[in-house]
């Protein structure tokens, strides 16, 4: 399928978890009862896209969620046996999984490392108390703390999420949790910027609280300030929301800045494959049941031309940090034929949001920020 | 062919609202036009604007067949009008299509500012007036109040005015009969030449023009030549027709009758509303008087949003001339918006009608600019200029003086709002000229005022004061000299045309400042800092500045899940494309209106 091309990737939807936190707004159930059936769809659905994926290699594979620690690790271990023996995974191949702190504990990182996983990406969010139960989570920064060292100790490679915009974070509480997490030990680093337009509880209190919330003005210097925070610590900035020491790149979650072909199995699941974005269901009884009469639970299918993977290839690409090459930049805007957009390119150059470097074009830092500003007219 | 002696034209006028539309559903109910089936309230507001915002914005003319108490079949020609000032142009060509006219007034309001303009205009069409007082039905009701105010405010005779409820189908008959008995026949010579007067017409994608008439003198009927007096043009009558509402054909149309014909027109400019038609073989004398035209009160410009669209806004206003002739336009350039309109209205409602309707009836989007007032410049070299575009006004140097149109407005009102309203009116620079008791607790009032302190928000302001009470109708009456000076908008230090007006001086600096506060919360926040400032000459009044965005990332991008991102671009997207570029400043719609939002 992909012979000659680069390897493939895996993602895996595990939408459990134990309760659904005030920002999220992921396909997700606090219903622990459809578990099995689920696993077993996921099975079916493995078996399913294997044969279109014969020929192909993979060397990543990713459970995301949801909650994959809430996972029993034995249920873990037989799907990822499932899904190694289903499809061709290349030795060395990165094999993350999501986990919330509360979860962790030393002998579950041994057991998930010898189920296989290599690689954790762990839900801090914040080391500040204050800020953790403002949103529903349920661990405070003490476990998180513990989390890290317990996963860490168990020799995976630990990647750690933060937020930047939670509700009752100050600037100091933000740097001092970027501070913290830099120096933890990982070897990737994550941050967010929180994501209120889904979420209404969040929308509202922040209309009707806004002295709880930062500004976006503050938010955004403090992200420049993150930036030099990381840096510091020799966490390298190579993706909007991504930093890592060398070597330590989250090598599944490029695929999707690079579209690079990778399969997706679980409800709400993405995928592009065979030049094609698809899309499952995002309902989670409409998943088991087309699953459990032998359907493939696709719920968008659509071709992608010459055209919109240019455009594709822009907006993804401009978000790493090594940006796109000038050319295809340059070519969809004279293929565009809109002066202004034409006009705006160069001023947008000018102003430094965006910078060159030989043959190719990237954000700056301060770009990134207003990215959207751009990207959109990309669309 | 219908005997002319059983003919009946007829007009119904009245104040916005006093029920001329509900008294014309019944009427068709009467004369058996529309079934139990299809009728619904207000039938002839048929133009999806005029049912959202429950008024009438044209006038419709309706065939009907009555069989009166004498036995004898009359064919009706029933004209329902609208009501609010703006559209005082469709009231005026309705009655010279007509003998008689229906003056409807609410039994709990009385007369108000527009019984009177429109009972004005009627008579001195000469037509014959039957006085109706409507909603006998509600509580409130004060039929003999009415009757009293119609007397004296009028001045016509009402004792014997009948009473109706539009709503309950009382008085319907009673009202059809005294129209069999009192409006005129029709008179004319069915065997001279055609003389007809055109008093509407519309587009039809398959038919072209579509022009009713009412015919004076002569026939008209299919394979006619006819000519059209005022412009000299020509064609060949394919069809004619009658309204029942539902059109139908008829063989033809003679003397006294109201109808349509089409003569497969094609060209929007073949003639105008209020021309005479008549043979080609045979033509008339004289051309009819038409009538007067209609004076635009408020001007602006109309540009469409996406340059590319400019030829079709021109010919969906050539169309929607031909149905509304009471709006004027002239191509505008202007460096900010391009290429456009500017346009004359009646007023603020007959503007944003226009605007809708281009909107609805020929898929455009389109921005309007603030409306303002046409001036008189007399130019240091003694010329006199109407400047109805700020932009076009001569260099200050150049100015000898500069006048203002004013208007003399009639307001009446109950006595408990009359405070409210004379500081209102005190307030828009206005003179009084009169104050007058109707009755112990009704009192008219007489003022004089510069139009443009009316144009504005005048009306609503007067409506809120009095709780709606107060009602009020205005003629232009001459130009007047003024202090007044052009107020610029300046954007990153570049004045944008569209955004100019002519205010008076006095009130330029706090509306400089009100100005460009507006525009601050209208100009979202961009990629680098827009700086709004208001000026009169070189000298800066106000300066606002909307601070350059600092965020807007999507920062997560989960599970490969493009489509949500995407989504959101698009729609970022597309709020962009629908603001207009100035400089390097994207200018949202609604800021070339900001005038008409601030106090
Ligand atoms: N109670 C009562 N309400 C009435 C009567 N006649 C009309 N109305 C109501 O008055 C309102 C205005 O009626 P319309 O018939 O639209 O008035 P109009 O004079 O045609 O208004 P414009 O065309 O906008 O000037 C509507 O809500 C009618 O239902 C009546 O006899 N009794
Ligand atoms: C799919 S979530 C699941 C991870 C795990 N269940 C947890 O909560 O830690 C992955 C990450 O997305 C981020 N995230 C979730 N909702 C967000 C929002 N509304 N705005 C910004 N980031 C969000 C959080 O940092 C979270 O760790
Ligand atoms: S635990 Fe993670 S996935 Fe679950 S609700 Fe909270 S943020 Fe969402
Ligand atoms: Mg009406």
């Amino acid at each position: 399928m992909n012979e000659g091309a680069a390897p493939a990737g895996i993602y895996v939807h595990l939408p459990y978890c134990r309760s659904r936190c005030g920002y999220c707004s992921f396909v997700v159930t606090t219903d622990p009862s459809s578990r099995t059936a689920y696993l077993q769809a996921l099975d079916t659905e493995a078996a399913l896209e294997a044969e279109e994926a014969s020929g192909a290699t993979f060397d990543s594979l990713y459970f995301g969620g949801g909650t994959p620690s809430l996972i029993p690790p034995a249920d873990l271990a037989r799907l990822s046996n499932r899904l190694r023996a289903l499809f061709d995974f290349e030795s060395g191949s990165e094999i993350t999984m999501e986990a919330n702190p509360d979860d962790v504990s030393g002998d579950l990182a041994r057991l998930w490392s010898e189920a296989g996983i290599n690689r954790v990406s762990l839900g801090v969010q914040s080391f500040a108390d204050r800020e953790l139960s403002a949103v529903g989570r349920r661990h405070d920064a003490a476990s998180a703390r513990r989390a890290l060292s317990a996963l860490l100790d168990a020799g995976l490679s630990v990647s750690g999420d933060l937020i930047l915009g939670l509700p009752e974070q100050t600037e100091e509480s933000f740097r001092a949790s970027a501070r913290e997490l830099a120096a933890s030990g990982v070897g990737h680093v994550s941050v967010y910027l929180l994501e209120t337009e889904k979420s209404k509880i969040i929308e509202e209190d922040r209309a009707l609280r806004p002295e709880r919330y930062l500004s976006d003005d503050a938010q955004a210097d403090l992200w420049l300030e993150l930036g030099e925070i990381l840096a510091r610590a020799g966490l390298h900035h190579y993706e909007i929301s991504n930093w890592a020491r060398s070597g330590a790149r989250a090598r599944h979650n490029e695929k999707y800045w690079r579209r690079v072909p990778t399969l997706g199995l679980g409800v709400s699941a993405h995928e592009l494959w065979s030049g094609r974005r698809r899309a499952n269901v995002s309902g989670l009884p409409a998943y088991l049941d087309a699953l459990a009469a032998g359907r493939r639970p696709t719920a968008l299918d659509r071709p992608i031309d010459a055209a919109e993977e240019a455009r594709e290839r822009i907006v993804l690409g401009l978000r790493l940090t090594d940006g796109v090459p000038e050319a295809e930049i340059e070519d969809w805007i004279s293929a565009e034929g809109d002066s202004r957009l034409a006009a705006d390119y160069a001023g947008w150059r000018e102003a430094g949001w965006l910078l060159s470097s030989p043959g190719r074009v990237r954000f700056s830092e301060r770009g990134f920020l207003v990215s959207n500003e751009i990207l959109c007219r990309f669309v | 062919m219908p005997d002319p002696g059983r003919i009946r034209n007829f007009s119904i006028v009245a104040h916005i609202d006093h029920g001329k539309t509900t008294l014309s559903d019944r009427i068709l109910q009467r004369c058996g036009a529309v079934s139990a089936r299809e009728m619904h309230e207000q039938m002839l507001d048929d133009m999806e604007l005029e049912q959202e915002r429950g008024i009438t914005i044209k006038a419709r003319s309706v065939t009907l067949r009555y069989v009166a108490k004498d036995g004898l079949e009359y064919t009706l020609n029933l004209i329902d009008t609208p009501g609010h000032v703006d559209f005082s142009y469709e009231v005026s060509r309705s009655l010279a299509a007509c003998e008689g006219a229906v003056l409807v007034v609410d039994a709990t309001q009385g007369v108000e500012a527009q019984t009177l303009a429109n009972a004005y205009l009627a008579i001195h069409n000469n037509l014959v007036i039957v006085p109706v007082i409507n909603k006998i039905d509600l509580p409130s009701a004060e039929p003999e109040r009415a009757r009293e105010q119609i007397e004296q405010v009028v001045g016509i005779p009402a004792d014997d005015a009948i009473l109706t409820s539009a709503k309950q189908g009382i008085g319907i008959e009673e009202l059809l009969e005294r129209i069999v008995r009192d409006v005129p026949p029709p008179r004319g010579n069915p065997d001279a030449p055609l003389k007809a007067l055109l008093f509407d017409s519309w587009y039809d994608p398959y038919r072209g023009v579509t022009s009713l008439v009412r015919i004076i003198d002569g026939k008209l009927e299919p394979r006619t030549k006819i000519r059209a007096i005022g412009t000299g043009l020509e064609a060949e009558v394919e069809e004619v027709g009658v309204f029942r509402p539902e059109r139908e054909t008829v063989p033809r149309l003679s003397v006294g009758e109201v109808g349509s014909f089409w003569a497969n027109i094609k060209d929007l400019h073949w003639t105008r509303i209020g021309d005479t038609i008549t043979e080609v073989n045979r033509p008339t004398a004289g051309a009819l008087e038409g009538f007067a035209e209609a004076k635009p009160m408020v001007f602006a410009g109309l540009f469409p949003t996406d340059a590319d669209d400019y030829g079709n806004l021109r010919e969906a206003m050539d169309k929607l001339r031909l149905n509304d002739a009471s709006f004027t336009f002239e191509p505008e350039n202007s460096t900010a918006l391009g290429f456009g309109f500017r346009c004359g209205f009646l007023g603020l409602l007959h503007m944003e009608i226009v605007q809708e309707r281009l909107e609805r009836e020929f898929d455009l989007d389109l921005i309007t600019t603030a409306p303002g007032v046409s001036y008189r410049v007399i130019t240091t070299g003694g010329e006199i200029l109407e400047v109805a575009n700020p932009n076009h006004l001569p260099p200050p140097n150049h100015i000898e003086k500069m006048e203002e149109p004013y208007i003399s407005s009639t307001i009446i009102t109950r006595d408990d709002f009359l405070g409210g309203l004379l500081k209102l009116s005190e307030d828009r620079r206005g003179v009084q000229k009169s104050l007058e008791y109707l009755s112990s607790n009704r009192v008219v009032l007489t003022y004089e005022f510069p139009l443009n302190e009316v144009v504005l928000d005048f009306y609503d302001k007067l409506k809120s004061i009095s709780k709606g009470y107060a009602s009020f109708d205005y003629e232009f009456i001459g130009y007047r000299e003024g202090d007044l000076v052009k107020l610029d908008i300046l954007v990153n230090g570049e004045p944008v045309d569209a955004l100019s007006l002519i205010v008076h001086r006095e009130e330029s600096a706090p509306k400089g400042r009100l100005l460009a506060a507006k525009m601050k919360e209208i100009i979202p926040r961009q990629m680098f800092e827009v700086i709004i400032q208001a000026a009169i000459g070189s000298k800066i009044i106000a300066r606002e500045t909307v601070s350059a965005i600092r965020k807007n990332v999507i920062a997560k991008c989960y599970g490969g899940d493009i489509t949500r991102k995407r989504k959101l671009l698009e729609k970022q997207k597309e709020g962009k494309k629908r603001m207009k570029r100035v400089g390097r400043v994207d200018i949202p719609q609604e800021a070339f209106l900001a005038v008409l939002k601030v106090e």
